[in-house]
This record gives C-alpha cells, structure tokens and sequence, in this order.
C-alpha cells in the first residue's frame, strides 16, 4: 500500500490512516494526512502525474554494481510544486532523470504523465520529453552555437515545428523572463543568471505538463537564485504546470509548497515536515 | 534536413576556422574534376574541329617512331625523309599527289625592320593543288607562283599586315635570310594565327637558302577521292616500310592523330582524375576527423538535444546532413573555382582567337558535383554520427 500523498510505501499497521468514500488509506506522517484530508478528490480519484513504485537503479561499472536508487516510491500530483532535497549522493538527480525519462529504471515501475516507461520505446521517451517535459538544469545545458531564441525554440526545431507561431512563442517567452532585449546573443554572451532564464523559457516552449530543474541556482549567486526561484514560482502560480526542484537550499524548499526527502535512495518519511505555499487558486 | 539546416549552418559559423580548413581538401578534389570535366570536354572539341581543317584526305608521313610521335614535333625533326622515300609515296595506289614539306624559321628584312618569321616550304604547283582542296587556302590579292626556280613567295594574311610597321603589299620585295624575295601573293584569312603568321615559298629555294639537299621533314599526300583513306594509309605504312626496311617513321591522318592526341588527354585525365580521387578520399577522412572531434566536443549539446525530445535517429541525420554539407560546402567552392579557371582559360584562347575552345554552364555537372559531394561527406561522416546517436542522454549530460 502507498501513502496516496506522497507515494511512500506503507508496511504493515499505519499510524495515520483515513477513510474516503468507503476505501481506506494509509499515510506516512500527519503532514500527508492533513493534506489528504483539505482535498481528497484530488489524491484518491486522479492518477497522480508521477508514479514511483519500488523504483530500483544500479549502475554496473563492471567489478562492482553501484546500487543508487534501492526501492524508491514517489507519487506527484499534477499542478503541484514541489522540492525534492537531501544529502550529497542520495540519489536526487538519478530519481530526476528516471522522472524525466532520460533513463530507465533498473527494476520497479515508473508511470509519467499516464505511461508505464517500461514499455515505452525510444522514440516514444523523446516525443514525451518534447511534449510533456520541460528541463532546467544546473550548468543551464543551453546549445553554445545557438542565439537565445534558437535555444528556446530548439524543441520545436528539432521537430521541424519551428513555425512563426513558435517564433512568436518563443518571443514571448524571452521577454516574459526579461530577455526580450538578448534575443539574438550567444549563450557566452549572457549572464549565468540570464542563461538560465533563457533555459527556463526552452523549458516552457511546448507547453509541457512538467517542469523538473536539478538545482537550478546551484551555479549562481544567492541574489540571482532568488530571482530565478521567484520566476520559477511565478510560473507556477500562473500556470497549472507542476514545477519540481532540486535544492539544497532549504530557504527554496520552504518556499514550495511540498518536500520530498531523499535518503539512500529512497523517500524518506516527511513527517511533519509543512508545506508552506497553499495551491494556486486558478 | 531542412529543420536541422540553422542548427548546423549556426554550428559551422560557431566553428569557423575548423570548417573552412576541413572542407579544403574537398575543396581541391571537386576542383581537380571539375576543370578535367569543363576544360578536357572543351579542349578535346577544340582538337577536333582544328585537326578536321588539317585536311580529311591528306595522310602525314613524319620521322620518328610511330609509339612516340610527340617528340617528332617537339624536337621540330631534322629531315630524315629522302627524295627517294618520296617518290615510294607517290607510286603507291591510292595517292592521288604527295609533296615533301620542310617548316622552318628564317630572319626577314623589310622596309628597314627585321623580324623572324615562319616558313613553309613545298612545290608550288603541289601546294596549290593540295593546300587550296583539302585546307581551304585561297589567295586574296596577286597569285601563286608557278615555277619553283623563281624568288617569289606568298604571305599568310598577318604575316603581310601584322609583323612590320607598314603592311607588306603584292610585288614589293623582302630579304629572306639574305636573299632577295618577291611578294606573289597574300593569302586569305585561315582563322587561325599560327597558319596566318606564315610564309610560303617553294622546296627549291629553300635549298637555295639553306643548302639543304634530299631531304623533308614531312610528306603530305592527298587521297584519290572516293579512297578509304585509312587504306591508303595503311598501304603506305607497308610501302615505306620496306623501302626503308624500318618502322622509324610515322603515317598519320586527321583521324589518327586525333586518336593519338585523344589518346593523350585521356592519360592526362586519367593521371589528374587519380589526383582528384586522393584529395576527395583526403577530404573525406578529414571530414570523418573532423565529425569526430565535433561529436566529442558536443557530447553534452547532444544530450541536451536528446533531454529536449531528439531521438536517436534525429541525432544521425543531424550529424550526417552536417558531415554532408561540409562535404557539399566544399563541392560548392569547387564548383566556383573551377568555372572561375576554366573561364580565364576560355578568355585566353579567345583573345588568341581561339573561339573554339568553349566552356559551358552544366546544371547536371554543378547539381552531380553538390549530390556527389554531399554523399563522400555523410558517407565518411557516417560512423561518427552513429557514434553520437548512441550517445546515452543521461551520460551525455554528465560529460565535461
Ligand atoms: N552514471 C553513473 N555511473 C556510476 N555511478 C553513478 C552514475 N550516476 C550517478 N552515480 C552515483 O549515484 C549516486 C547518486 O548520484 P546522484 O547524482 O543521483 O546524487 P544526487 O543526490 O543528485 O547528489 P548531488 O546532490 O551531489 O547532486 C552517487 O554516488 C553517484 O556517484
Ligand atoms: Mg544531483
Ligand atoms: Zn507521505
């Protein structure tokens, strides 16, 4: 049985448990219980966006296999923001990429945004990156040869969609980040802080369901990362995307509205933990 | 293709230098052909149409072995044909007339100027009666002279009017290398400067110049008509050869030397075709290094590429339509250089009035040339290309 909030696994007898419309659920902390509680249509009746169960990732170097992920379960609710933080090494970024289906998990099941990525072929991972996904990633990743609008049209170039109305889009976007001014210049041209504003505008070129950035401010100063994570919010609030942050800021995670806790690979019970932001009202 | 074009082009100006220098060696290769296309097509045209005014029915007999005839002209071949090898061809069945020829330089005074200028020497009634048939001479102003023993001579159209001051007029007087010459007659234009810059006088006085006696350095001989002329070529190769009891001479016709300069083009084509061959497999390898470094550098653009929703076929064709169009990029410069050559060579010949000599504009050789270029480029860019199609997205991100 999984905490319908979180996703953990629950074993065995459940210090908190509910009931909602004759069917019994069980959660890990009173934290998920509460929320649970404030909307419970939204936990027990809509597949979440993001399903983790008994996720298990090992790398093999050939000698010795490096267990990464052992069991992790984790479940993400559409519309919601949420923080995934935790030590060094706990496996955040390798449970990111298996969100985002840049790789698969070694055993257990993944189900993103309605699919089993177990059964996805290759080009079925690709089409939902570009549908369904937006990345922000810690060193920007943005394409060095290419102006700001390149880069955030690139999604749709690489579809052959780069169309005017995609241009137009990816205009918009650049001046809704505040680049409208930086269009035409190189990556190399641009600030760290603006660089990631370009790549949080690639981000939301497609209109994607999810939003996952791997420590978005990890290479910038803690004014510019206060910007950024404000943009980021703002997004957010103004849209019905589910945005997901790694940190190990733990002023960024509070600002979220939920944190997931990585320990050794696996979720770690966020009992009392709070969420500090309330949903959005849209 | 065309959605990757701006990734890939903004990716070539991004690397300027690299691109440039890896697209040279295809560059060269393309260049190489493409003036072996444009000028040996044009050239060999050229060849033909002036042979075809050297006379269909006429058949040479030169010294010098027959496997070697281009150094019988280059070393301008010292008379080794007697009278007597002379008299064999005009006895043999089939030619109608024959004329020994000797061509050389003589110093000519004129009106207080001296100039060198290039003689002729045959019979007089001989080279009318071949000359005017089989090569189109006609006399302009004046006549031809008719007996041999006279100090007479006729003038190709500018050897009259363009090598002194004062244009050379019918019945004036020249001093050929000492000898005192009058002008019998000025020929027509022949349309060709080396013909029109010549002068003519007959065998006899040239002996008289020179104190030659017995022998030519070429017979010319006119096919009765209605005679296969290979035939009688053939037959005259036996004749002579027995008369001789050797085969150091040569009997051509306009045909066969154009089978023998043909033949020579061809080598040359052949040897600058295998030039043109190793500077494109030269501009390949480049390219496939180049490829190479560029996927390497790239890891981590390609695993944004692939985070962003490229799949791994979308990576491959990227990187064979750039390999490609390095390769194309190159065929493109080549094209240009090699028209920009072939064109100053057509002015060139022009200007020396050689209209003949003509390059033209081929849609299907610059549309061939940009394919064929493009495909060396993908084919050699195409094991790097697969490489960084494989490129797993997760490790791809994680390169520095
Ligand atoms: N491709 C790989 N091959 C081998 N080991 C790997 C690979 N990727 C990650 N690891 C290992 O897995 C563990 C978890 O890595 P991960 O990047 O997920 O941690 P993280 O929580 O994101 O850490 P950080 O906060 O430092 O980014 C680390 O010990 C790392 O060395
Ligand atoms: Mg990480
Ligand atoms: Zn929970």
């Amino acid at each position: 049985m999984y905490d319908p909030v979180c996703g953990i696994a629950i074993d065995g007898e459940a210090r908190f448990a509910s009931e909602h419309a004759g069917a019994r659920y069980a959660f890990c902390s009173r934290s998920c219980q509460d929320d649970f509680a404030s909307d419970p249509a939204r936990y027990a009746e809509m597949d979440p966006l993001i399903r983790l169960e008994q996720v298990v990732k090992t790398y093999d170097l050939g000698e010795v296999k490096v267990p990464v992920l052992r069991g992790l379960s984790m479940r993400i609710h559409h519309g919601d923001f949420i923080a995934i933080v935790g030590a060094s090494g706990s496996g955040k970024s390798t449970a990111m990429n298996i969100i985002g289906t840049l790789d698969v998990p070694t055993e257990g099941k993944a189900v993103i945004a309605g699919k089993d990525v177990m059964r996805m072929t290759e080009t079925d991972l690709a089409d939902l990156r570009n549908g369904k996904i937006g990345f922000v990633f810690q060193q920007f990743n943005l394409v060095p040869s290419l102006s700001a609008l390149e880069n955030v049209l690139l999604p749709k170039t690489l579809r052959g969609a780069a169309d005017a109305a995609a241009v137009k889009r990816a205009e918009k976007l650049l001046e809704s980040v505040g680049l409208g001014k930086r269009m035409t210049h190189r990556p190399s041209e641009l600030s760290g802080g603006e660089q990631q504003r370009v790549a949080i505008a690639r981000a939301f070129i497609n209109d994607p369901d999810l939003i996952l950035a791997d420590e978005p401010t990890g290479s910038l100063d803690s004014e510019t990362s206060g910007k950024i994570i404000d943009l980021l919010s703002d997004l957010w609030r103004t849209s019905s995307k589910t945005v997901v942050i790694i940190t190990h800021d733990p002023q960024i995670a509070a600002n979220t509205r939920r944190i997931l806790t990585m320990k050794d690979g696996r979720l770690v019970s966020n009992g009392g933990a709070a969420s500090k932001a309330i949903w959005p009202t849209a | 293709m065309r959605a990757y074009l701006q990734i890939i082009l903004r990716s070539f100006l991004f690397r300027k230098r690299r691109t440039f220098l890896t697209v040279l060696g295809i560059v060269i290769g393309s260049t190489l052909i493409l003036t072996l296309v444009l000028l040996g097509d044009g050239m060999e045209r050229a060849l033909a149409s002036q042979l075809q005014a050297f006379g269909g029915d006429l058949v040479f007999v030169m010294p010098g072995k027959a496997d070697d005839p281009l150094s019988g002209f280059l070393r301008g071949t010292s008379g080794d044909l007697k009278d007597e090898d002379l008299r064999r061809i005009r006895e043999t069945r089939g030619v109608e007339l024959a004329m020994g020829m000797q061509i050389k330089n003589f110093r000519v005074e004129y009106a207080g100027e001296t100039e060198v200028m290039n003689f002729s020497a045959s019979p007089w009634e001989e080279t009318r009666a071949i000359f005017e048939v089989s090569q189109g001479f006609q006399i302009e102003s004046g006549a031809w002279p008719t007996r041999d023993e006279q100090d007479l001579l006729v003038l190709g159209k500018l050897a009259a009017s363009d090598r002194f001051s004062r244009p050379i007029q019918v019945g004036e007087e020249l001093v050929v290398s000492g000898k005192r010459f009058t002008v019998a007659g000025v020929l027509k234009s022949l349309g060709n400067p080396d013909d029109d810059a010549r002068a003519y006088i007959s065998i006899d006085r040239f002996r008289a110049i020179t104190g030659e006696r017995g022998t030519v350095m070429m017979a010319v001989a006119q096919v009765e008509s209605g005679l296969d002329v290979k035939r009688v070529a053939e037959d005259l190769q036996y004749e002579l050869e027995r008369r001789r009891g050797s085969g150091d001479f040569t009997v051509f016709t306009s045909d066969s030397a154009l089978e023998i300069v043909g033949g020579v083009l061809g080598v040359v084509k052949l040897v600058l075709g295998a030039f043109a061959a190793v500077a494109l497999i030269v501009g390949g390898v480049g390219i496939m290094n180049t490829m190479f470094t560029s996927v390497l550098e790239r890891t981590r653009e390609v695993g944004i590429m692939k985070a962003l929703g490229a799949t791994d076929r979308s990576i491959l064709y990227l990187f064979l339509s750039e390999a490609g169009l390095l390769g194309a990029i190159g065929g493109a410069l080549g094209i240009l250089i090699s028209y920009g050559f072939a064109k100053v060579i057509e002015f060139a010949a022009a200007s020396r009035d050689l209209a003949i000599l003509q390059i033209d504009f081929d849609p299907v050789v610059v549309l061939g040339t940009l394919f064929f270029t493009f495909v060396i480029g993908s084919v050699f860019g195409a094991i790097p290309a697969v490489r960084a199609s494989r490129l797993h997205p997760t490790e791809a991100l994680r390169y520095e």
